[in-house]
């Protein structure tokens, strides 16, 4: 299924929801709730904080989707809604400290790895994907979303300029540093990977 | 082009959103400067493994969480869920830590205090009026329950009131009276037992097939009207209190003290018979008397029995 056929699929799930089928909305978050949930992961580190934050996203979708005047746009706006969401809840938790008490170990734990290669080549990725993870938690919060956004939650140029509210060319700008600084970074450890 | 150029055009260039002219320049570009093209490699390999990341699996009861949270709550059921949340999930070690600190302090401090006898006396409940200490002057008035740590001691019968040993001595006046006295008003009412429930022409009891109530809460209850009575006549104090003790350490009913004389007991049918047993010697009576046959009683899960002490 492209992309076209996708967003198609979506506005009649919209429509049908709008119409008083709530199995649409089921169908809508089966749709996007791998890529919400890990996205709330991306800013939480917890997965039952990432779970309950996911399920607060579904929640304000549910009770706000009869305001939403363009269907078509419905991606940007779960998005942004999401994002808009995950912020604040990163803010609650680092007040309170939250991150403080995280590990690596104890983020990274929750990723599955395909286990059809070898205990070698596994442990390889497993690596790969602990450095990978790490550089980009230590990259600017601003950097570190528009990345996952556009290469983790395949996101389009548009529909990024959408959730950021910001203009289509900032968007290009802003990924090409916030991609520089992760090759930079990532750099250093090439020997490894 | 210049090297910096042709960087800012790396992420437009590995996404294809770049116009033709643009790209001829780029290519040209990497065919003069191994530099830049040893970067543009480096960020294309650096974008692969991002996109390379696995996804984390959505837990299993993802969906049937969102319509449990959509359902309706009242603000009791979000406050509660809000504390449980909060102790359970994030403060668990904090308030754990916090009780802990507590005990140690509290205990410590029990240890500092003096306990003073004359602070004990004060405390105890009012005496009974004077008139019927006098009446019990020549005779000490009888314990229905001693707590006595000897003989089944692993009963607290009466949980709250102090045990008897802890103090100066078993025959103290002052502790004797703390343990009979009522705890209310109300409990100075002796209970009415003409009324049994056991054969036609008699009133229902109101507590039929309903175990005795607790008397933590008797304020709150009406005043008791046994099924039947049964008094003790034994005439040494010490055979009166080895009936009483068999009664009370019995784990087939519940008994409470009802005032300074009478213990309630809450049977069930069942073990009617072994309470009989205990009870029905020619040192006893029962009100009705034809109580003494159990087969009159079959009707009720429970029985209010009121022993009274001559």
């Amino acid at each position: 299924m492209n992309k076209n056929e996708l967003n198609t699929d979506i506005q009649q799930l919209v429509q049908d929801f709008l119409d008083g089928d709530v199995q649409a909305f089921n169908r809508l978050v089966m749709l996007f709730q791998t890529k919400i949930y890990n996205l709330a992961l991306n800013y939480v580190k917890n997965q039952e904080e990432a779970k309950d934050l996911a399920q607060d996203i579904f929640i304000t979708v549910y009770r706000s989707l009869p305001k939403l005047r363009e269907k078509e746009k419905f991606t940007s706006w779960l998005y942004q809604i999401a994002v808009n969401h995950c912020r604040n809840r990163y803010k609650k938790l680092s007040r309170r400290g939250y991150f403080n008490n995280i590990s690596l170990d104890d983020e990274e734990s929750f990723l599955q790895i395909p286990g059809d290669e070898g205990p070698e080549k596994t442990l390889q990725r497993q690596n790969t994907i602990n450095l990978v993870r790490s550089t980009i938690d230590a990259m600017a919060e601003a950097e570190k979303e528009i990345i996952i956004l556009r290469d983790v939650q395949e996101l389009s140029y548009e529909e990024i300029s959408d959730i950021l509210q910001i203009p289509l060319g900032t968007v290009k700008s802003k990924l090409n540093r916030a991609r520089t600084s992760l090759k930079d970074r990532l750099k250093k450890h090439y020997q490894d990977l | 082009m210049r090297c910096q150029d042709c960087q800012d055009l790396f992420s437009l260039y590995l996404d294809g959103d770049i116009d033709q002219i643009s790209r001829s320049q780029v290519d040209s570009h990497f065919d003069v400067c191994p530099q830049c093209k040893m970067e543009w490699q480096a960020f294309r390999r650096s974008v692969a493994f991002l996109r390379d990341m696995p996804m984390a699996s959505v837990p299993p009861d993802f969906l049937v969480g969102i319509h449990r949270k959509l359902e309706p709550r009242s603000p009791w059921q979000k406050a509660r869920e809000f504390l449980v949340g909060r102790i359970a999930g994030k403060w668990a070690m904090s308030t754990a830590f916090a009780m802990l600190v507590i005990g140690f302090a509290t205990a410590s401090l029990i240890q500092l205090i003096p306990v003073s006898r004359t602070g004990l006396d004060s405390n105890t409940p009012p005496a009974a009026p004077a008139e019927q200490l006098a009446a019990n002057s020549h005779e000490a008035p009888l314990l229905l329950a001693e707590n006595d740590g000897d003989q089944g001691g692993q009963h607290d019968f009466y949980p709250g009131v102090p045990l008897l040993s802890e103090y100066e001595g078993k025959d103290s006046p002052v502790m004797q009276q703390f343990a009979m006295l009522p705890r209310s008003k109300d409990e100075q009412h002796i209970p009415v037992v003409d009324l049994v429930s056991t054969g036609s022409g008699h009133s229902p009891s109101p507590y039929l097939d309903t175990p005795l109530p607790s008397f933590s809460s008797r304020q709150h209850t009406p005043v008791i009207t046994p099924d039947l009575q049964i008094t003790i006549h034994a005439a040494p104090r010490a055979e009166q209190m080895a009936i009483v003790r068999q009664i009370i350490q019995s784990p087939l009913w519940r008994a409470e003290l009802y005032d300074h004389n009478t213990l309630l007991l809450s049977v069930p049918t069942s073990s009617f018979d072994q309470l009989l047993q205990i009870c029905c010697t020619e040192k006893t009576s029962l009100s009705p008397d034809y109580a003494r046959h159990s087969h009159y009683i079959s009707l009720k899960r429970y029985l209010t029995v009121a022993i009274k002490l001559d």
